[in-house]
This record gives structure tokens, sequence and C-alpha cells, in this order.
């Protein structure tokens, strides 16, 4: 009989290729709990496949049977009786031993910016509010080029010089700095918002955005209105993004 | 026999009495201060109740369910032409009603329990409820004095009214059906008035007691458990099959056995493939009633008990399939469908692993960094009603399939447009299929009220292939040339513990959807009228839910088991087993001589 | 099958238990969530602070009040609107109207403005099945203002309709809370204030000078007649000079009289014929800064709202005054 005929092989195979979808095949990964799932009902359904006629099923147990009975393959009934137990055990072990992992938590990443807020000594309305500098055709490209400048000055060591987020100290930072490059960031986002984010910073996130772990710096403390303005104008410039829009209505 | 039936007479006197007793009790003032709660000891009240009313309830279940599908089996033999075939049926239907008249005095005894519970321990709540149904309460032994007293004369009568008496046999049998889906209802109105109060005003006084009972959520259940009850009674009676089946001694019991559990299962299984349906109506008649109740049902703390859910109904797809599968072994010619067979294999997987994709998951911290989100895209796209919808019609009519190609195992149509009706047949599954699948990626792009809508369409098409897919069959299947006979009793043993997981995952599922249903209703006995304040007011977690479920079906299986262990002894009485034996061959032989005419 | 079906009832046994207890592992394997009983939220005064309301409301949003089944903060829902920066766009939605006001209206009357493309699916969050007292209504609104706003809300902003009759079965609110003072004796003490207000069944002033109190019961809170005793120039109904009532009341009285008498003056419901000219009825002060509107808002402390069902009843049948704001705002809004 043919090694490619019998079921036992399917039944491997089915499953060596159900694992390989499951953990290679969907991307981003699916979590543990749910490959686990998958697997349980893939196998369920394998065993379903291989005893559904009698000639599968004779043909999945021979193998088995072989196995278990056979004189001649004491040897590998001796290395199975032994690699299971400790195979169980292993897992086993995977399972209750102690993990030093944070509780999963749920986090907003945008949450919602306030109406105002304070700037230096004075507030600023952020509903409605669009970049002062944006209006400024003559000296735009000036405007741009002093953010720039900033932006290499305070910005890049973790927001990288691509501005997507891998600055020198990215690794070290857990949330990672923000990929301006990635669609779902500042091309989401009204520059009264990025303005907010970037003069409060981590310590002034809202209750939404718990834990506050985020190490961006309140560069309120450190850089002007127009520096940050400045900033802002050049991210969009570099990324090539437009800034989302206030809605006329509401 | 006998001693089991003064036996049942002893307890439904008892039960009738207490009901009686109950009412009176509970109307009573207990001095000024109205007790509300009390606690029983040791295990508590939630859970003794739990028991007692989930026991209570599978085995009203079963009993009736299963004269259901006595009488139609019986109806089959009374239909049927050839003598041979008239006699097994009698026997199956006989044999049935045999397991429904030990398991009616188990629904007597676990309802009395329960109706003492209620009074004991929830006399306030018992109160307000028999304020609210009090006429109901006292037609309501009459009904089921009235329903064992035809159960009686159905069974002791089953010799005395063959032949020409037949048909009064028949409407005996559909008189107890008709006692039966009438306690049913009453007992349905109970327990959806606590989940949909109408027919009270604002302070909870009866205003009208028929509005009460016909509150929005009594049909849907009502229709819900009738076929619920059906498919239990079907998977039970076919475990019990498989069970006698395995212990068999003889080729001739283990063929009669073999056909029992085929005969169950098939009924079971119709039944369960309109069970979605059923209980798709009662969730929107849920929404429909209050939004909040069926948001909680859905998307608040049982949204996983949907996934588990899932998994227990793919997993009784899979079983009853894999039964047809087996059972195709032992018709020659079936051979033919085997490469079919696996197709639907694969398909059914797909749709399990389909709708047992939960929308939102439990991941760790470095998973969800790695998924970037706490939502997986997959899920966005699997986890969602339109794919668990597509799924579960999609197994449903490779279910059917399955049973198709198990209809036609041993058969060659005669008919001259046998090819034709192939083709036809298959243009149909294949349309609902298309539909199906159509409705259900286009439920992606549009809003959640249209996309409710889409499912209806989904539901139509499958419903109205089958029934043409199943007519043309019949026509198709018409004096059919045979390969061969069916080998009844020829089926490996893992065919029946395919029956029992049916059973067993049936039993379960119905426990899960038990409290699912009584949950909803989260800290209130009567929802938004009248509130449970006692220290169990909370809903426990899916995982107590889950061993208490398990607790009731272990109770409920032991209970069965020595049961039916009693009946077995019954029959072991060596001179009734040779008279019965010999009265049925004499009837054959004479049959089979011609001497039988209708 | 030879010689297999001897223990097939252990069999079965063995089998029948493995396949319950994969189920029961698997159920107990997932996430576990208890659906809690909702509690009663009571707040007392000193702990009214904006920030204490805001995390009250909070935990009523995502838990008692069930506000977080259908709205989220931060994404849209499913079924209902996205609730971030609602403090800040409430008062932009209906021209006239607060955050405040328009936020109070929708959680009670959820049906009176639906937001474009969703269902008006949302129940009345002061009725059954929900049914939030006035003050986690209070707290439910101080936290949507906090969600972008400013938290301006005060206890006498929330109508006193909202507390729900408990009904006949429902269980009687935790403890039911009466004023302490006793009305027959404060009502004595009042012949003090009739030298100037108006007071129905203790006399009439020879020179009204101050507002009419025959209907205070009806229009002010327990809050706001103390504050006023206390100290009389913090909210001036419009039209009456301040500094004319004598600042000392809280010295002169002692302290059983001073409760007897706000006892006394929360039953003046109204009823008499003067006490119904517009603008001269007894206001409160709050009332005025609103752009001069004039509202008579009745408006209950959660302390009052618990009262026996005698008493609530007959303030039912006399929330007349109470129905006002109401029909103003449908008329504002028809506008």
């Amino acid at each position: 009989m043919s090694i490619l005929r019998s079921s036992f092989v399917h039944a491997i195979l089915l499953l060596v290729i159900a694992i390989l979808i499951f953990k290679y095949g969907i991307h981003p990964p699916i979590p543990q709990s749910l490959f686990l799932l998958y697997l349980i009902i893939t196998l369920f359904g394998i065993f379903l496949f291989v005893s559904s006629s009698e000639e599968t099923w004779k043909s999945f147990l021979s193998p088995i049977h072989a196995t278990l009975y056979d004189p001649r393959f004491r040897g590998v009934r001796a290395v199975i009786f032994i690699v299971l137990p400790v195979l169980a055990t292993y897992l086993v072990y995977l399972r209750v031993q102690p993990k030093i992992e944070p509780p999963a938590e749920l986090r907003t990443i945008h949450p919602a910016p306030p109406d105002t807020i304070s700037f230096r000594n004075g507030t600023i309305k952020l509903q409605g509010l669009g970049n002062p500098l944006r209006g400024d055709k003559e000296h735009f490209q000036e405007h741009v080029n002093r953010g720039k400048v900033i932006y290499f000055k305070n910005c890049f060591y973790c927001h990288g010089d691509g501005l997507n987020g891998e600055g020198h100290f990215a690794e070290g930072l857990n949330p990672k700095p923000a990929n301006f490059t990635d669609v779902g960031t500042i091309a989401q986002l009204q520059e009264s918002y990025l303005f907010w984010r970037i003069a409060k910073g981590g310590p002034n996130l809202p209750t939404e955005a718990t834990p506050w772990n985020s190490a961006m710096p309140a560069w309120e403390n450190y850089l002007t209105a127009d520096e940050i303005w400045s900033v802002i104008l050049y991210l969009y410039e570099a990324t090539g993004y437009q800034p989302r829009k206030w809605e006329q209505d509401q | 026999m006998r001693k089991i039936n003064r036996k049942v007479f002893f307890i439904f006197s008892l039960l009738f009495f207490v009901i009686l007793l109950g009412s009176a009790f509970a109307q009573q003032p207990a001095g000024d201060q109205p007790m509300e709660y009390r606690a029983f000891p040791y295990i508590g009240s939630r859970q003794i109740m739990w028991i007692a009313a989930q026991l209570h309830l599978m085995f009203a279940a079963f009993i009736l369910g299963v004269p259901i599908f006595a009488v139609i089996v019986e109806f089959i033999g009374f239909y049927a032409r050839d003598p041979m075939q008239r006699l097994r049926y009698d026997k199956l239907a006989k044999e049935f009603t045999k397991l429904l008249l030990i398991a009616f005095s188990a629904t007597a005894i676990w309802g009395a329990i329960l109706t003492f519970l209620f009074i004991t321990l929830y006399p306030k709540f018992f109160n307000y409820l028999s304020n609210i149904f009090s006429p109901t309460l006292w037609i309501y032994p009459f009904l089921f004095f009235g329903e064992t007293f035809t159960l009686y004369l159905y069974w002791y009568g089953w010799e005395w009214l063959q032949g020409e008496k037949k048909k009064f046999h028949l409407a005996l049998g559909v008189l107890l059906n008709l006692f039966g889906i009438a306690v049913l209802f009453i007992t349905d109105a109970w327990t959806t008035f606590m989940m949909s109060p109408s027919g009270i005003d604002e302070k909870g006084n009866l205003v009208s007691l028929w509005k009460a009972i016909n509150n929005p959520l009594w049909m849907p259940l009502n229709i819900h458990r009738l076929i619920a009850n059906i498919v239990f009674g079907g998977s039970i009676a076919a475990a019990y099959a498989a069970f006698r089946f395995l212990s068999s001694k003889t080729e001739e019991e283990r063929a009669h056995y073999d056909w029992m559990g085929y005969i169950g299962n098939f009924i079971a299984i119709q039944a369960f493939i309109v069970l979605p349906f059923a209980g798709y109506w009662f969730g929107r008649e849920i929404y429909a009633f209050d939004q909040q109740l069926g948001i909680t049902m859905m998307g608040g703390f049982l949204s996983w008990l949907w996934i588990i859910q899932a998994i227990l109904i793919g997993i009784i797809f899979l079983a009853s399939n894999y039964y047809l599968w087996i059972g195709m072994e032992r018709i020659p010619g079936a051979e033919r469908y085997r490469l079919y067979t696996r197709l639907i294999l694969l398909v059914l997987v797909v749709g399990t692993l389909v709708w047992a994709t939960p929308h939102s998951l439990v991941a760790s911290l470095e998973e969800a960094r790695k998924m970037g989100g706490a939502h997986h895209p997959l899920l966005g796209v699997l986890g969602v009603m339109s794919a668990k919808n597509t799924a579960v019609n999609i197994m449903i009519l490779s279910t059917f399939l399955s049973f198709l190609f198990y209809r036609r195992g041993n058969k060659i149509s005669r008919v001259s447009w046998a090819k034709t009706g192939v083709v036809i047949q298959g243009l149909i599954l294949f349309l609902a299929a298309f539909i199906v699948v159509f409705y259900g990626v286009r439920g992606y792009f549009v809003e959640a009220i249209v996309r409710i809508g889409y499912s209806v369409y989904q539901v139509l098409a499958v419903l109205s292939a089958i029934i043409l897919t199943m007519i043309l069959d019949i026509f198709m299947l018409r004096n059919a040339e045979e390969i061969g006979p069916i080998r009844w009793g020829k089926m490996p043993p893992r065919s029946q513990y395919a029956l029992f997981l049916v059973a067993i995952t049936f039993t379960w599922l119905m426990g899960l959807m038990g409290y699912a249903r009584s949950a909803i209703r989260q800290h209130w006995h009567v929802y938004g009228v009248m509130r449970d304040t006692s220290p169990e007011a909370f809903s426990p977690t899916l995982g107590f839910a889950a061993d208490m479920v398990s607790i009731c079906v272990l109770l409920f299986f032991a209970l069965v088991f020595f049961i039916f262990w009693i009946g077995h002894l019954g029959e072991k009485t060596k001179i009734l087993e040779e008279r019965v034996e010999e009265e049925v061959e004499g009837i054959t032989t004479a049959k089979l001589k011609g001497g039988y005419t209708a | 099958m030879n010689g297999s079906n001897q223990f097939i009832g252990l069999k079965v046994v063995l089998f029948t238990l493995i396949v319950i207890g994969i189920f029961t592992y698997y159920a107990n394997s997932i996430p576990q969530l208890e659906s809690r009983p909702p509690q009663e939220l009571s707040l007392s005064k000193e702990n009214l602070t904006p920030e204490a309301l805001v995390q009250a409301g909070k935990d009523i949003f995502y838990g008692k009040g069930t506000c977080a089944l259908c709205h989220a903060i931060g994404e849209k829902g499913p079924r209902a609107p996205d609730l971030a920066g609602i403090g800040a766009r409430a008062a932009t939605r209906e021209p006239g109207k607060s955050a405040k006001e328009y936020l109070i209206e929708s959680l009670i009357n959820p049906t009176a403005y639906v937001v474009e493309g969703y269902p008006p699916i949302m129940p009345a969050v002061n009725k059954p099945p929900i049914s939030l007292n006035p003050t986690e209504i209070l707290a439910v609104v101080a936290f949507l203002e906090s969600l972008g706003g400013t938290v301006d809300v005060k206890p006498s902003d929330i109508p006193s309709e909202t507390s729900a009759t408990p009904t006949s079965v429902a269980p009687a609110a935790p403890a039911s809370l009466k004023l302490p003072g006793n009305p027959e004796a404060g009502k004595a003490v009042a012949e003090v204030c009739v030298q100037c207000h108006i007071i129905p069944g203790v006399g009439k002033p020879r020179r009204p000078r101050a507002p009419d109190l025959s209907a205070i019961g009806a229009i002010a809170t327990p809050d706001y007649i103390i504050e006023s005793i206390l100290d009389p120039d913090a909210k001036v109904v419009a039209g009456y000079p301040a500094g004319l009532m004598p600042k000392d009341f809280g010295e002169k009285l002692k302290a059983q009289e001073f409760m007897d008498l706000v006892a006394f003056l929360m039953t003046l419901k109204g009823g008499s014929p003067e006490s119904s000219e517009p603008g001269k009825g007894a206001q409160p002060a709050e009332g005025q800064k609103k752009e001069g509107v004039q509202e008579t808002k009745a408006s209950s402390l959660p302390v009052p709202e618990a009262k026996p069902a005698e008493t609530e009843k007959k303030e039912g049948a006399e929330t007349q005054g109470s129905k006002n704001p109401t029909t103003g705002s449908e008329q504002n809004k028809s506008q």
C-alpha cells in the first residue's frame, strides 16, 4: 500500500495544512485563543473525514494499530510512550507557568479633543480652528522650512527622519511613536488636533486614552504657538496628506 | 407496567393537589411583612430552582416531542402499502410511546418539585404571577390530566384499537398531541410574560389576561419550543436506540434498533433544519419588544454564549451528517456519492469555522500589538451577522443535500426525465446557495436596517429550495429501481456514538439556551415590572451557567438511564416477551400470506 | 461487535462525561462576565463636586445606564451616534438650547432630537427597565458634558418628572428620605416672612416688597430655599432689589425652626390666583440668567425624589408648572 494512500497520512497532511493556514495564512496573525478554537473544529472535521467510511477508517487505524501491537515496532512504541507524556507535561508547564505580561487593555488611540485648551497663559479654542499659517500664501514655504528645522531639532529622535515613527528612541517606547505616513494618523485628523496633542503631549491625555503611558512631552513648555503650527505645516507637506477639514454643520 | 401505572396516577393527583394548595397558599398574606424570599440551605435558591426547572423542562420537552413523532410514525405505518412496513412502523410508534409513558411520571415529579420550590423560595414573585395568571393555573392541571388520560388510552388501547378501529387510535394520538401543545402553550405564557410583560398597567396590575398570555414573545417561543421538542425527543429516542443497538445480541434486534435510531435522527434533523429560522424569529421579536433586551442578548455579557452555541450547533450538524454518511455504507449503490459527502464535510467545517468566529476576542497585549489594535480585520469580516447567517444557511442546505444522497443511495430513478430532474434540482440548490452568498456579501455594503431584511431573503431562498427539490425528488424516485435493500444492522459502533453526541450536545445546548433566555432579563423577575431584590439578583457568568447546565444534563441522563433500565427490566419478563413475539410473528405470517386487507 | 458490547453502559457513560466535560471546560475558558444588578446612586451634598459627578456618570454610562451597549465614545456605534465631543457639540445642535438642556431632554425624551441616519430606538432613561433616578441622570449629563465641554450641570436642572414612579410591585426605593422639618411648626415660623412675602394661609404683607412664595414648593428645590434664606443676595429674583432681605435669619432661627420653615415652604405648591402672574411669581434666580427667558422650573433634589408614594402622587397632580419647560422647549424646537 502506497504511503500516500493511507488515511493516516491524509489526516496528518490535512492537519498540517490547516495549521499552516491558520498560523501563517492569515495576516495579521490571529490570537492564540482563536487559533485553538479553529484547530479543534478542524481536528473534529478531520476525524469525521477519516472515519466516515469503513475503508478510510481501517486505513487510518492500521498504522496506529501496528505501532501499538506489532512486535516490529517495539522501539517506536517505547519512544512514543516516553515522548507523549513528556510532551503533555511540557504543554501543561507552558500553560501554568507564571508569565510576566501586562493584562490586555483597551486603549483609545485618538481620544476626543477638548473644546478649548489652555496654552501658556491664554486659552485656545480648538473647535473649528485651522492652521493660521496655512492662509499665509506668501511665506508658505518659509513656514514649512522653519517647521522642518524645528522637527529635526525636536521631534525626529522619536518620530524618525522618515516621519514613520522609527526614530532612534522608538524601540524603547511603548506605545510606539506615531507614524505620520500611516493613513490612520494625521491624514484623518484636523490640524487643531495635532496642535492639541503636540502642545499637551502624553501627560494631558484625557481619561479614555488610559493608560497614560505615552512618552510624548508637553511641547507648550518649549515651543511657541507659531512654531507648533509651522511643524504641523511641515508634517502635512512632507507626507503629502491633506488635513481633515472641519465640517460646516455640526 | 401496572405498578408504574399506579405510581403515575398517584403522582398526578399529588401534583394537582400541590398546585391548588400552592395557589391558595400563595394568595394568603403571611402577616404584615410578606416574605419575599427564602434561602435554600447549602445549595442556594438559584441553583435548586435551576436544577428543578431545567430537569422538568427536559422531561417535559421529551414527553411533548415524542408523541408528535410517535403519531407521525403511526400515520406513516397506517398509510404504508407494504404490510411488513405497516407492522414495523406500528411497532416503532409503540416503542416510542413506551419511552414516553415512563418519562411522564418523571415530568410530573419534577413539576411538583418545581412548584413546591417556587412557592417556598419565591413567595412574593409566585404570588404576583398567580395573581396575573390564576385562571390558567386552574385550567392547566385539567389539561395535564386530559393529556395523561389520553396517553393511557393511547397506550393501553393500542392492541385493542387495531385493524378497523385504528382510525380511533390515530385520533387519540392527535388528541394527545393537542393536549400536549395546549399544556406547552400555557407554560410558555408564564415564561414569556416574565420577559415581555403585556396586558398590565404601569403599576403591574392585570388589565387583560389575554394580552398577558398573548404577549409579544408568546407565539415565537411556542413555535421555537415545539420544534425544539421534536428535535429533542427525536435525538433522545435515537440515543436510546443506539444504546439498545450496541447492547443487542441478535441480528434482528440490531436491525430493528439501527432502523429506530435512523428514524429518530431523521425526525430530529428534519426539525432541526427549521429550528434556526424559528430561533431567528424569536430573536427578532425580542428586539422588536425591547431593543435593550435584544442588545443585552446579543451584545452584552451574553455575547460569548453565541460562540458556544455556534460550536454546539456545528457539532450537531456535523455529527448527524456523519451518521448519514456512515449509514450510506450499508446502502448498496450509495458509494456513488462518496465524493460529494466529502465536499459537504468540507463545507460544513468551513461553515462552523465562520460561525464560531467571535467578533471581539481574547488577546494578550503582545498579540494585540501584532494585530495593530483590539480588532482583527478577519473578525471584522467573519464575526458579524452577515457572515454567520450565510454560514448557517449554507450548512442547512448541505445537510439537506446529505439527506438527498442518502435517500437515493440505492435507488435508480425510472422516470424518463430523471437526468433533467437532477439538473433542475442541482440548479435550484445552486441558485439558493448563490442567493444566500449574494445577500451575505451584499450585507457588508449596506446599512444595518437593510441588512436585517436580507436574512429573510436568505431564509426564504433556502426553504423554498428545500421544498421544491423535495417535491421533485418524490416524483423522481416514485417506483424507483432498487440496487439492493438497505442492510439494517450493519452499522459500525462509532456511528451510534454520533447519535449519542447529537443527543448530548442538543440537551446541553437546550440548557444553555434556557440560561440565555432567562439571563437576558438580568435583574428582573418580570422585565421592567418586578425587580429581583434578592441577593442572587445578579446573572452568573457563562462558566457558572455551563457548570449548572452540565449538572442538569448529567442528572437528566442518569434519570433517563434509570428509567430506561426499569423499562428494560419490565421487558425481561420472559413470558411477555415471548407472547409478544409470537403475536408479532403470527400477525406477520398471516399478513405475508396475504390475509391482510385494510 | 464480538464481546465489545459487554461494557456498553460504561463506555456510553464515559463518552457522555467526556463530551460534557469538554463543553464545560470550553465555556469556562472564555471571558467570564457577570451581570450585576445596578446600584442606586445617591450623592450627598459634599461630594456633589463636578469630578465626583463625572466619575459617577461614567460608571452609569458603562454600567447601569447601559448606554455603552449602543453608544461608543471615539468611534461610530452601530446603532447610535458617537458621543465623543458631545459636551461641545450638544450646545450647537439646537439653536437656543444649551448643551445641558439638550442632553437632559435627549435622555428623558430620546425621540425629541434624533441624529440623522439613526433609528429612533433609544429608551427613556428614567423609565423602567433602566430607571435612572434624577441624581443618576444628573451624573450622566455631567459625564457627557465632560466629553469636550464644561460641566455646569446642577441638581436643579433635572426635572422632577424624571423620578420614575416605582410600580406597586417593584420594591420601594432604598430608604424613604423625608425633609427633616415639620411643616406644621414651620408655618408658625413663617409669620416672620409675611412682613414682605405673600404666603397664603399665613398672611399678606401690607406692602409686598418681596417675591410671592405661594408656589415656591413647586418651583424651587430645598437647596435653593435654604440658600436664599442663609444668603439672600446669592440669587435675586428678577425685578427685585438686592440687599432687601435681612441676612441674619440663619443666626436668628434655631436649627429646628429653620428646617421646619424649609419643610413648610416646600409644601406650598401654588393655587392662589396672584401667584400665577408672570414675572411676579417667586422665581429661582438662575432662571434669570438664561437670557431673561421666563422659566418656571419645577426641580427636585434627589432627597425629595424619594418621598413616600402619597406625596408623589400629589406632586404628580400639581406639576402643571413643571410641565412648562417641556412644552416651552417643544415650541422652541418647532421654530
